[in-house]
Formats: structure tokens, sequence, C-alpha cells
């Protein structure tokens, strides 16, 4: 028994295990990497006001989701609203709750056009570690913006 | 006879990230079901989520947000040339994460 085994079961009555315990990698989901990937979308779109809570992200290769949660000052409930991007060959649908499709234009569409881009470079860069352009895994010196 | 009771919101297919991304879908069959076993339980009844009432409830109501999606998309094809090439850039970042996200689910980092 070493002093530090020794000194252990001293302390705390119990012997303690000799054996290293190696942390199992958990292998990282799609939810996983959709929840990194959101905080950063969350960012994009500018501050997010006290007491709101925003996510942002890419569902999959055709659709974008962006969640606002907030207190209503008023009456102190807890409001909340989505809004889904559907992206079709030749513009792009929003939809939000209870609301009938309707196609996004002008500044609108220009902002969510440039809020995509930034969240990919951003996401490419911090959550992947990769070139937002050639997809090239970045190295240790240059993975930071 | 399935009771609509047991309906959580956070079962809708879109629901990706559970606990925290809840999505109302105007497509959603769940949230449709809600709907109907709600309007029902107002009137005093209680019915199942297979009774034909809900079914054609549920139909009608899919083909009509079916039908408007479809209307709203046709609509995007009149559009101008500058908005379908902001479309084809936002989907573009789309496929480029999508991409990266799933080379990384399968490989890792």
């Amino acid at each position: 028994m070493t002093l530090w085994s020794k000194t252990v079961k001293l302390v705390t009555g119990i012997e303690p295990s000799t054996k290293l315990t190696v942390p199992r990698l958990r292998k990282v989901t799609r939810r996983d990497l959709i929840r990194m990937e959101s905080k950063i979308g969350s960012t994009v779109f500018g501050s997010v006001p006290a007491s709101h809570r925003r996510e942002f992200f890419c569902l999959d290769e055709h659709t974008w989701i962006w969640y606002e949660e907030w207190i209503d000052e008023a009456t102190g409930q807890r409001r909340e609203m989505t809004t889904r991007y559907e992206v079709h060959p030749h513009g792009v649908l929003k939809v939000q709750d209870g609301q009938p499709y309707a196609l996004v234009e002008g500044e609108e569409l220009r902002n969510l056009a440039i809020a995509t881009r930034m969240y990919r470079e951003q996401v490419m860069r911090n959550v992947y570690r990769r070139d937002p352009v050639t997809g090239q895994r970045l190295s240790a010196s240059t993975g930071t913006m | 006879m399935t009771e609509l009771s047991g309906y959580r919101p956070d079962q809708t297919p879109q629901s990706v990230a559970g606990e925290r991304f809840v999505f109302v879908d105007p497509n959603d069959r769940h949230a449709r079901e809600f709907d109907i076993a709600t309007a029902a339980m107002n009137q005093g009844r209680t019915i199942g989520a297979d009774s034909p009432e809900v079914s054609k409830a549920v139909e009608d109501a899919y083909a009509a947000v079916q039908q408007e999606r479809n209307d709203a998309a046709a609509r995007t094809v009149e559009h101008n040339a500058q908005d379908a090439e902001l479309a084809q850039a936002i989907d573009w970042n789309a496929q480029a994460i999508n991409a990266t996200r799933e080379y990384v689910e399968t490989n890792g980092f």
C-alpha cells in the first residue's frame, strides 16, 4: 500500500481504488451539436435583451429556426415565439406559430442571409474548428476568430 | 383507443432538442389532434386520437396547410432574381453546416 493510499484510508476510512478511471467520451449527437451551434447562433442578430432567451440554429439542409422567449412585463407571463425559415429554390418562406406561410423579402431576407453567413463562419470556426470556406480542419494557431 | 391526454409537445417530430426547442408546426399531426381533442373537451366530450372525427379533421387540416405551403412556394418562383440568389446563399450555408455536422456526428471532431 502506498503512502497516498494509507493517508486516504486513514482520513476517510475507505481504501482507495488503485485503478485510474478514464472518463469515457460520449459520442456527440446531432442534438448536442445543435445546442452548441445555437449558443453562437443566438448572438448573430445582436445582443439579446434582458429577460429574453434566444436560439437561432440550422435545423437541416433547408430549414433555419429562430426561437425567442421572454417575460411579458405587463402580465409577468412567459411568452415565446418560434419562427421557421424554409429555403426553397427561388425564395424563403417563413412560418410562425399559428400564422400562414409568408414570403421573406427585402431587408428581412438580406438580414437573414447575413445572419446565416455569420452563423456558418462562426460555427465552422468555433464549434467544428474548420475553415468556413474550405471545410479543412484548422490548425491550433488559426482556430480562433 | 388512444387518449390524447398523454400528449406532450416535446414529442413533435420537429422538437429536435427536446426540452428546449419545441416548435409548434402547422404540419404537425399531434398539434392538430390536440386542438381537436381540446375543442371536444370544451364541449364536454372525450374523443380518441383514432376516432373518425379526429382523422377527418386532421386530414382536412393537413390538406389545407399543404395547399397553403404549395401556394406560397409557387409564389417564390415568380420572385426576383436577387432574392433567389439570397435564398441560394442561405441554403448553401445550411448545407455546409449540415455536411460538417453529419461528419462530426459520425467521425467525431
